[in-house]
Parts: structure tokens; sequence; C-alpha cells
């Protein structure tokens, strides 16, 4: 057995440290070491997104990422997203647009969409699309979350802030 | 403390009580959960489609630091009762049908469980499936259902006399007649794919056992869970009450989570084995492998038609591909009857059906279960009968529809059809889509050389399903009706509380819950909790229906709903005229206050509430105590007047919807776009529109993605050869159109509320795809029987055209 | 689906990924994004014991133009080319191919070097390098030496690497004036791998008469192809239907695409004729639009 490796990642702002295996993908640290259970896990083929979180200011699938990788460097989760209890201006539309069914893939959703408006604070329904494409949604047909996404864009102003 | 009146919530867009929680990260789904002691559980699963097992050698797994157990399908077996869904069928080949759920002699489909292992941590787990060595002896797959019919056939299943599980023919009105004084027959043998819904969230349980109690918790995802229960218990030789079922957050299931009874049997058995809790989280690629499948048919169809395109009659054989067990089968083959004719008048109708097994994972529900076959058999070919007529295929349609004023229409089995305007529904999907106008584009692109289609498809889906539909392959069976539970409690402060005995899973059960009591009760949807999901030991009790499936919470939770709401306000006033000294017929609830009418005098509900549970010694005797209101709803359904002969009323509603697609096909790749997508459905009475119209777009992103992505596809030696999300293709929001979708609600005749279930869609999405793909074709004289579009083969097709 | 265990180092330099890789030979990997490595991991299709990590090794992710040619480390991910300026000015062919990559969360960690390295039959960019002529500089523990992208793919996920070389950089000349490149991919899905690509990159003079054509394409074969016969085709004529039916003729018998699931073999070779036709078309509109 490899020897574990002590890692330490800095997740919506609080410092987790653990020893671990290196094959330990960085979503079972998320989820199980803390504790943060809001990343979910949809297919092990890198095809879902269900499990993205941001990393260092992008998007990444943390199931397709160890553990050890993520070293030192920074993750925000969804847990991360609201503040004081309020929803970002981003869960808010997904909440006024019925962009969410059952809720399993909006974590990701809802990060893919922050990430999104943070590049192109603009976008175009095509664009929208491409940019939300690496997140799988099998309850909604996609239209209330492209719609989400496009209404939370046309309120401007610090829409795809990420939280600090 | 009420802060609404109640007034027309129903039929409101009521934003969601579910969404803050799931938003923010913290909805609480199975894998969330973590028991002390816990260990994990994974599969050993067979590489081979058929393979004769002979011999399990687990201890190399056992030496793996962490192991804690290896179980076959053999010890499995020695322990647990077969499941009893085979036991039911009455055909002789019931008797050799033995499901436990897991292989014991031989594995009959890839995938499928041979071996379970625990282990303290999942990584563990699945480095000592590698060392699980299972010696086995491969056999013939059986994987063609027409070669699996024959006599000579390898059998699936140890024992039957016949691939043929179940057979039974069901004949209305005079086919003779019908197809004898035809102007036109058209026939065609129709394949409809082997497709799932894939859920995002796989499987997933945890069980745990109190060994001093004899209690076996389940956590699952099941949507099923009151019927789970029972099968489990029989399983497991104890009571069903002592299966304790809880389900929280559930992330999808369109079907497929109804079919988990057996993994929640296996792992119930761990856990007691064990004596710690284990959780199973089932991955994506076993989920694809051996959850559950919608069914595969071939249809052998035939409709005779009048030169007017009035249809006269139709007649098929049905070759339901089953796959290796029956699970939920055959109710899915038997489903069509409850909507024979579909929206169309025609009376003569005839089906054989035949149940095959082959060496395929089993086939189970699936959104429109069994009624998007049956919609493609009927809708596929009403189209080739308006293009040898050169009808319009939106003409044809209007000359067959059943009208409005023949309502309630009687089908030929005796379904009451409980209201609707099919010709309303056509219309308005045509004009949304711009019907005359994409005619008109379609022929100068055409000439253009652009392969440019218009599909329409019109679709029945039956809902509020009859317990009785079981006496169709259960003789004397006795079972009818369905029910829905609801119960609400208010406490002695005035809180209000409700629980349903259905499974959210992503349906909006606690909002539309909400606003059903809101209404009733004069108050706000945000004054009322529901309890998110479901517990068996806590919430209403139902029966082994429990759970939602069929669209059924629109329909008996519905119900239940608002028959618990309306004796919860009966008793509000009871005790308010009491405390304020008056009869009851002299008050009124305005608000969540219990007022004398025409006055400004009235009691709150926290008042209320605290002088029924707090002040009891004040009451009178004939006021009960407390403030408690449960409710079974119970369909008003009858048992079949002749299941034999298939006849009686199987459901209760019958909603319908129409879809239209216009696609181009690129000429050089068989590559098919969508560049329109419209969708109209009539669900009765909406409760959330907002709601609704979600459905609606669910329902036809899984059809339209059936039609365009995915299909699970077997390789000659059984083995799935779609067992990611990189092969099987779960489309993305790039690869979806804009849906355009709209709701019409024609009052349903026979449900409290009018509703009427909604959002399986019936098929029409999938048909209008695969029926613009028809008409762009159409001028090349391609006629296409499958309703998968691939691409390779529209271009081959394209290529080998004559038309070109 | 979890990885099997491997021990893992991070690698400070070159030179010390170099000597961790010589030191394990066959039983180690060079881990960068990782995203088509991790995937086959977990599947257990890979279980390398150890994971030497270059991507905290710095200086490795860049973009710059020196000595007319773009130069690229390897470590840069797909999205940096995807957003870059000097791409979209310089090399517009890549700016095609970039958005086309996996999704955003794929090119927001997979790497230019990785994805070359992994040598998928159908990946995005073989095609891409091999229509520039572009050069794959590795360092080694016998130094530093350049490859030709030609020269550069052995077999499907195989290359010419030697097991202790890292790829540190890939350099694209840029193509003069009156140029134009497009690369085409048909996926059965977004983001899925190509069921076929082509890349197209032409010179054409004042006349319109083709000076200079690569041509790559992706899922067709085991490598991904250049294909000079389709080249000579169009070089030294005037793009046309004609000449570009002809050219994609050659392609199609150049190629032996893998058949899969999305495709025969036979199928695969009708869409390339498809897309080299409408990819040269593009490439030569584009040559136009820059005069």
């Amino acid at each position: 057995m490899p020897d574990r490796k002590r890692v330490e990642i800095k997740i919506n702002g609080e410092s987790y440290s653990a020893e671990v295996e290196p094959r330990l993908l960085l979503v079972d640290f998320l989820r199980g070491i803390a504790r943060l259970t809001g990343t979910h896990v949809g297919c092990d083929s890198s095809n879902c997104g269900a499990c993205t979180v941001m990393m260092d200011g992008v998007t990444v699938k943390s199931c397709t990422l160890f553990a050890v990788q993520a070293n030192g460097r920074e993750i925000l989760t969804i847990e991360g997203v609201a503040k004081d209890g309020d929803l970002h201006p981003i869960q808010q539309s997904f909440r006024d647009h019925h962009a969410l069914q059952c809720g399993y893939c909006t974590p990701g959703m809802v990060l893919s969409a922050l990430f999104l408006l943070s590049k192109k604070p603009n976008p175009t329904e095509r664009e929208v699309r491409l940019g939300v494409s690496g997140n799988l949604c099998r309850c909604t047909g996609y239209q209330n979350i492209v719609d989400a996404i496009l209404a939370a864009a046309k309120r401007g102003g610090q829409v795809g802030r990420r939280p600090t | 403390m009420s802060t609404g009146t109640g007034k027309g919530v129903i039929g409101q867009a009521v934003k969601r009580k579910e969404d803050k929680r799931l938003l923010i990260g913290k909805g609480i789904f199975v894998d969330d959960i973590v028991l002390p002691e816990m260990l994990f559980a994974s599969f050993v699963r067979s590489p081979y489609a058929h393979a004769r097992i002979k011999g399990i050698d687990a201890s190399g797994a056992m030496k793996l630091p962490g192991v804690v157990s290896v179980v076959t399908g053999e010890e499995f077996a020695s322990f647990i009762k077969p499941l009893e869904a085979h036991s039911l069928l009455d055909t002789s080949a019931a008797e050799s049908l033995k499901d436990y759920g897991i292989a014991v002699k031989k594995a009959i489909y890839h995938g499928e469980p041979v071996a379970a292992v625990v282990a303290v941590d999942k990584y563990v787990a699945k480095d000592a499936i590698g060392l699980v060595e299972v010696n086995y002896d491969p056999l013939h797959p059986v994987l063609d259902p027409e070669e699996s019919m024959d006599d000579k056939a390898v059998r699936v299943q140890d024992g039957t006399p016949s691939n043929v599980v179940w057979h039974r023919i069901f004949s209305y009105g005079d086919l003779d007649k019908a197809f004898s004084g035809a102007d036109l027959v058209v026939k065609s043998r129709l394949y409809f794919h082997r497709v799932m819904t894939a859920p995002l969230e796989p499987y997933a349980v945890i069980a745990s056992f109190d060994k001093g109690g004899g209690i076996l918790t389940i956590n699952s995802n099941s949507s099923h869970p009151g019927r789970d229960a029972f099968l489990i218990a029989r399983s497991l030789n104890m009571s069903p009450n002592k299966v304790r079922m809880i389900c929280q957050d559930n992330g999808g299931s369109f079907g497929n989570k109804n079919n988990m009874y057996p993994y929640i049997m296996l792992v119930g058995y761990l856990a007691m084995k064990t004596g710690r809790p284990v959780k199973w989280i089932m991955e994506r690629n076993e989920h694809l492998l051996a959850s559950s499948h919608g069914n595969e048919m071939i249809y052998y169809g035939e409709m005779a038609f009048k030169n007017d395109g009035t249809i006269l009659g139709m007649k098929a054989r049905m070759i339901a591909d089953e796959g290796s067990e029956l699970r939920s089968e055959p109710r899915g083959a038997t489903n069509w009857i409850r909507q024979l004719t579909s929206v169309y008048r025609f009376r003569n109708i005839q089906m054989d059906i035949n149940c095959v097994l082959t060496n395929k994972c089993p086939t189970a529900s699936m959104r429109s279960y069994g009624k998007q076959q049956h919609s493609f058999l009927i809708e596929s070919l009403i189209e080739k009968a308006a293009r040898q007529l050169t009808m319009d295929p939106a003409k044809i349609r209007f000359k067959n529809f059943i009208l409005p004023k023949e309502m309630p229409y009687k089908n030929p089995t005796g379904g009451v059809y409980d209201g609707g305007d099919y010709p309303t529904c056509l219309k308005r999907t045509l004009k949304m889509v711009g019907y005359e106008a994409w005619r008109e584009r379609q022929r100068k692109l055409r000439e253009e050389g652009k392969l440019i289609g218009i599909g329409i498809s019109v679709a029945m889906e039956a809902y509020g399903g009859n317990k009785s539909q079981m006496a169709l392959w259960r003789k004397g069976l006795k079972s009818s009706g369905d029910t829905g539970s609801a119960m609400i409690k208010i406490d002695a402060e005035g809180h209000v509380s409700a629980s349903v005995d259905s499974m959210s899973m992503g349906h909006s059960h606690e909002t539309t819950t909400a606003q059903i009591i809101a209404e009733i009760l004069t108050l706000s949807p945000d004054d009322i909790d529901v309890f998110p999901g479901f517990d068996s030991w806590i919430t209403a009790y139902g029966e082994r229906g429990s759970g939602s499936y069929g669209s059924r919470f629109g329909i008996v939770h519905h119900g239940a709903i608002l028959g618990a709401a309306q004796k919860m306000r009966e008793k509000i006033l009871r005790h308010g005229a009491f405390m304020l000294g008056i009869p009851v017929k002299k008050v009124d609830l305005v608000q969540g206050r219990v007022r004398v009418k025409g006055t400004k005098k009235s009691v709150g509900l926290k008042e209320v509430g605290f002088n029924a549970w707090m002040n009891t010694g004040v009451l009178p005797k004939n006021l009960e105590a407390g403030l408690v209101a449960h409710h079974v709803y119970n369909a008003p359904l009858k048992p079949l007047e002749a299941p034999e002969l298939g006849r009686g009323n199987f459901s209760l509603t019958y909603s319908y919807g129409a879809a239209v697609a216009v696609v181009e096909i690129d000429r050089e790749t068989g590559m098919t776009s969508l560049l329109k997508f419209v969708c109209l459905e009539d669900p009765g009475k909406c409760i959330n529109p907002m709601v609704c119209e979600g459905q609606v777009h669910g329902q036809i992103g899984h059809q339209m993605s059936a039609a365009l992505f995915e299909r699970l596809i077997y390789d000659e030696d059984g083995r799935l050869l779609t067992s990611t999300f990189k092969d099987y293709l779960a489309p993305t929001a790039a690869d979806l159109p804009k849906l355009e979708t709209a709701i019409m609600e024609t009052p349903a005749l026979f449900t409290p509320l009018g509703t009427r279930g909604m959002a399986e869609g019936g098929g029409a999405p999938l048909v209008a795809v695969v029926n613009a793909v028809r008409d762009a074709l159409s001028p090349l004289g391609i006629e296409l029987e499958n309703s998968y579009i691939e691409p390779e083969d529209i271009l081959k097709r394209i290529r080998g055209s004559s038309h070109r | 689906m979890y990885p099997a265990s491997f021990d893992y180092f991070q690698a400070e330099n070159v030179e010390q990924a170099s000597r961790l890789l010589r030191e394990y030979g066959e039983e180690a990997r060079v881990i960068a994004g990782g995203q088509s490595l991790i995937p086959f991991m977990k599947y257990r299709l890979a279980l390398p014991k150890y994971l030497v990590d270059i991507r905290g090794i710095p200086g490795l992710s860049f973009i710059d133009k020196k000595d007319g040619c773009v130069r690229i480390g390897a470590l840069t991910v797909h999205r940096e080319i995807e957003e870059s300026d000097l791409i979209r000015s310089q090399l517009p062919i890549m700016r095609d191919a970039a958005p086309l990559i996996g999704d955003p969360q794929v090119r927001n960690l997979g790497t230019l070097g990785g994805a070359l390295c992994h040598a998928d039959p159908a990946g995005d960019w073989g095609p891409v390098v091999l229509a520039l002529e572009g050069r794959l500089k590795c360092v080694g523990a016998n130094g530093e030496r350049e490859l030709e992208a030609k020269d550069f793919f052995v077999d499907a996920y195989s290359t010419r690497l030697q097991p202790d070389e890292v790829l540190t950089e890939v350099v694209l000349p840029v193509p003069g004036a009156k140029s134009g490149g497009a690369y085409l991919k048909l996926a059965r899905r977004t983001g899925d791998f190509a069921m076929a690509s082509v890349a197209v990159q032409l010179t054409l003079d004042e006349a319109g008469v083709c000076q200079h054509i690569g041509i790559g394409a992706g899922a067709a074969g085991r490598t991904p192809l250049r294909v000079p016969d389709a080249e000579g085709v169009v070089r030294g004529e005037k793009i046309s239907a004609t000449v570009l039916k002809e050219a994609a003729r050659r392609l199609s018998q150049a190629a032996d695409p893998i058949p899969d699931l999305r495709g025969s073999g036979e199928y695969k070779r009708e869409i390339l004729k498809a897309l080299l036709q409408r990819a040269a078309q593009i490439a030569a509109s584009r040559c136009k639009e820059r005069r």
C-alpha cells in the first residue's frame, strides 16, 4: 500500500487537512472528509458534471481529479455559493424559473453557470447551452435552466461574481 | 398568523418549497447519510450474458485487509425466498421462474450480480471485487426475441416450457369486417428500441438491522417503497411492519426506481448478516447494465382505412423482449389495453401479446410505460397511411378523433374517457408551430434539395391505473381500484404539517401538497410544512401501493390531500365554533381564523390548536380532541368486468397531448437536427402551471433523446456496449432545441379536483421526431420502421434511394 | 468507480519528472490535467503504479510568438487556447478546435500536451497540429529534441515519446498572408470524441491557386492522419468542387477508421469526405477574408 499523503485544501474559505491515499478522488475528499455533500456523483466517466466545483476560479469535475492534485488549492463548492442564507442571484434565478426538479444536478449546474457568466456576462442562448454542456440534467430538458441563466445575465451587475 | 387567504392558490405558479435546500447543496440524498460502523457493499457481476456458474472462490478477496464478507448467490438463496413477482403469473412458466435478484446457478444477463462484497470502505470493496474468482461455463445467449420464441431455443431460465412466458390475444369488435371492407391496409414491422430514462442518481441503499427489535431500516431512493416493503419482508421472512422504508431527496426516477427491490433485499440481507449498517451506491455502469430497461418491442401491425382516411381497425402481434426476468412485467406489455385505440374512434382492434425472455437486463417501468410503444405503433401506421393516401398527416388525424361531444366516451374495453378536446389540442399545437408556414417553407427548401421534415403525433396516456389490471395475468385476483393516503396535523401552537404516501423525485410534491391544503384551510402555502420524502413509520399510512409511479400523485394523492384538508377544515370549524360558543353552521374559515359569519369575532389557528390539544378537559364528548386528519382517497374504479376478455375500465383518467417536430437531415452525413419543437398537453386542472410545464419539458427531453440519442446496444455475445455515459448518449443542453410548450386545461370528469395526472407524454414527442424524419425522407421513398434515428442508417438509406 | 492504488509524485521540474519516469519505467505514467487518464484509471483500464504529476512544473504554460512560430507550452489548458487573442489572430484553425474539446470543465484542466500524448485516434489536436505542420519539443534524459508532428503518432494511444521523455512545447509555424484554416468535427453529441474530423490549412495566391495545403484527419485511423495524397490533388489548383471532391476521395481511401458504436469504417469515410470539402471551402473563404 503506497504512503498516504498529507493534503491541505481550502474549501469555501476554510482549511481542511488530512492524510489520504493518493487515489482518493477530490469528490470523496469533499463529501467524505470535509462532509460537504452538496457535490454529487452521477457517472464516473467525466460526462455528467454533477461533481463540478471550482478550483482556483475555474470549474473542474471533482470526480476526475485526485485530492492530492488539489493540495494547496482553493475550492468553491455549492455550499460556499450562497452567503448568510441568501441565495446567490444565479441560485435565485434557478428558483424563479423552476430550473431544478430533483436537484441532483443542480449544484454542479449552478457552478457551471457561475463560471460561464464570469467569462461571458451577456451570453447568447447558444453560449449558455454550450456553457453548461458539461453538466447533464435528466429532469428538465434544460429549457428552464437555459432561461434561468439568461435571465440572471440580464439582471446584469455582479451576477458572475464568485462568492468571496 | 396566515400570510395568505388561500383563495386561488390552486392554479398558481407558486415557487417551490423544495428548492432552497437543493440549491445550497443541503438536500439529503442517500449517499449523504453516514451511519456509525457503516460498511460498504459492491457486487461482482457477470461478464457473460448467459453462463453456468461452476464455482466462486472468495478466498483471495477475504484476505484483503478491510474485507468483512463475501456473499455468493448460492448463500443468498439459502436464506431468502425468491421474490414474489414471478409467482404471480398464471402460466406454467411461473413455477420455474425464481428471482433472487442475484445469479444462483447461472447468470442470465450481462451485469447480473453474482456475489456481494462487504468491506470497510468503497475503494477496498472495489479492490476486492477483482479478487473474487468466478468459474463460468459460458452458454449460448438468447438475444433475438423472435429466435427466442422458437421451441428449440435455449431457455433463458432453466425449467421453463418456453421462453414465451406469457401469451394472450385480446380482440374487440369485428376485425374481419374491418379489414375486408377496407380501401387500404397498411402493414409494418415496427421496432421500438431498448432505452432507459437513466436518472442522474443511480440506485442507492443503506440497510441497518436492529437485532433487538427485529427492525430492518432501509434508506433508499426507491420510488415505490410501499410495495418494496412487502416484497422484501416476504423474501426475508419478516413482517412488512418490521421493514421501515425511508426515502428523502431522490435524484430522479422516471419509472426506473420502481424496480430496485431486488437490490434492497440483497443489501438488507447483508446488513442482517454482518450486524452493521451497509451502504450500497450503484455506479453508473452498473445502473446502465443492471437496473431496469424500458420495454423493447417488435410489432407486426396492420391498420385498415377507408379512402377518406377513416380508420376501420388495427391488428398487431406484439413481441415484448422482456429481458431475463419479469419484474414489473407483463404490466408494460399490457398497458396498451388501457388506451387501446388512443384518441381515435375506431372500434375494431386485436392484439396478440407475446412476452419473451432473452438474456438481457430485465425490462420494467419507464416513463410512459408500454404506452409510448403503443403510440409508436398506432401513429406509425397512421403516418404511413397518410402518405399512401396522400393526405396531410394532420387531416387524417382530425378525421379520426373522438369529439368532445362524445365525452365521456367508452372505448372498446369499456374504459371511460374523462373528457378532453383532441381536435382543439392538435389545432392549437399546429398553430403554435406555424404549421402551414412550415409546410410552405418545406416546399421551397425541398426545391433547393434540402431534406426538411415536419412530424406530428397525438398520443393518449392513461393514468390512475386500476389494480384490477393484474387480473389479466393472475386469474381470480380480487384486487381493484387504487388509493392514496394523506395526513394533516395541526399542533398546539397552530402549526400545520402534512405527509403523503407518495415519493417525490423532482415532482414538487411538497409545493403542490401545500397549495391544495392552503386553498382549503385559507392559508398561504408558506404556512404549511410538508414532510419531505417518505418514512413508512411516520408518513400517512397508505398500502403496498405507496409511492409514485404512473403519474398517480395528480390523481389518488391529490384526492387524499383534498379529503384530509376538508376533514381538517371541519375539525377546525367545530373546535372554533365550540370556543366561540356558537353552532358550527354559524362560523366560517377566513385566513386561517374561525370567524363568526358576518362579524369580526374570530379565533385563530393558534388558539384553536391550543384548545384542541392542551385544554381537552373542557371539550364536550362529541368533539374529538386534537387536530389530526387522515384521508384515504378511494379512486372510483370497479373490478374488471371480464379480465379474460380484457374488458373493463383500466384507468381513472385519460390524458393526452400533441407534439410537432421540424427536422433537417444532412444529406452527406445522415445527421438529423431539430429546427423546432412544440408540445401541448392536457393534464386537466393544473395545481401549479410552472411545475406542470416543467414536467412537460422533462417528458419531451426523455422522448426526444430516445429518438435521436439514447439506445442500449448489446453485441452479438449479449454484452452491453453502452454501459457508460460516454456511449449511452444522454444529451447535453447544447444537443436539445428550444422547447416550446403549453398546457391546456380541460378538467378531468372523475377526479375531485379535475386533475388528470401528467407528463409522461404517451410517446407524442418521440413519435413526432420519428415522423418528422419520415416526412423529410418521404420524397426519397424511404420508410422508417425503427423508433431510433441512427445517422449511419439514414445515410445508407439516402444513398440507397432510387429517388436521389 | 475507484482507481487502484498508486504512488504519487509531484515533479518540480522537467528533469526531475524525467528522472522519476526513468526510475519507474513502464509502471509510471505522467499526469498533467488527467482528463483522459483518470477516467481510464477509474475503469481500471490503466493501472499505473506511479503517477508523476507535472502540472506544477513552472514555465510550461504559455502562448507566445517567436521567429514566425506560435509556441504553446505543453501544460497550456484548452481553455487558454480558446481564449487567446494571439491564437485567434494567428491560428484561427486552433480557435475552431479548442471549444470542441470535451466540455468547459475538461477544457479548464485538460492540456494541449496531455491530449497530444494521450494520442486518442479521435482527438482534436492531432489533426490540427498535422495540418499546421507543427513540431513537438520533448525533454528526456538525453536532453531536448524536436519531433515533427507527422512522426509523433505511432498507434492508438501511443507516441514516439521515450518512456523518460516529457512533451514540453508545441511549435506551430504561422502561415503567411492569404492563408486560412478550418477545423470541422462531427460528433454524435456535443463534446464527444469525433466520429470524424478534418483540419485544412490553405494558402492561396492572388489568382486563388493553392500554394500550400495541410490536411489532417481525426478518427480516420489508428492515429491522426496527415493526407499528402489529398493535399497533392489540391496544390497548384484553384479551389473548386471538383478538386475538393477528388481530394475527399483520396482522403477516404487513405483513411482506415476504427469502427465503433458511432459508425462503421465505411460510414466514417463518408463523413470524412463531406467534412474535407466543407472545411476546405471555409478555409478558402477565410483566405479571402485575410486578403
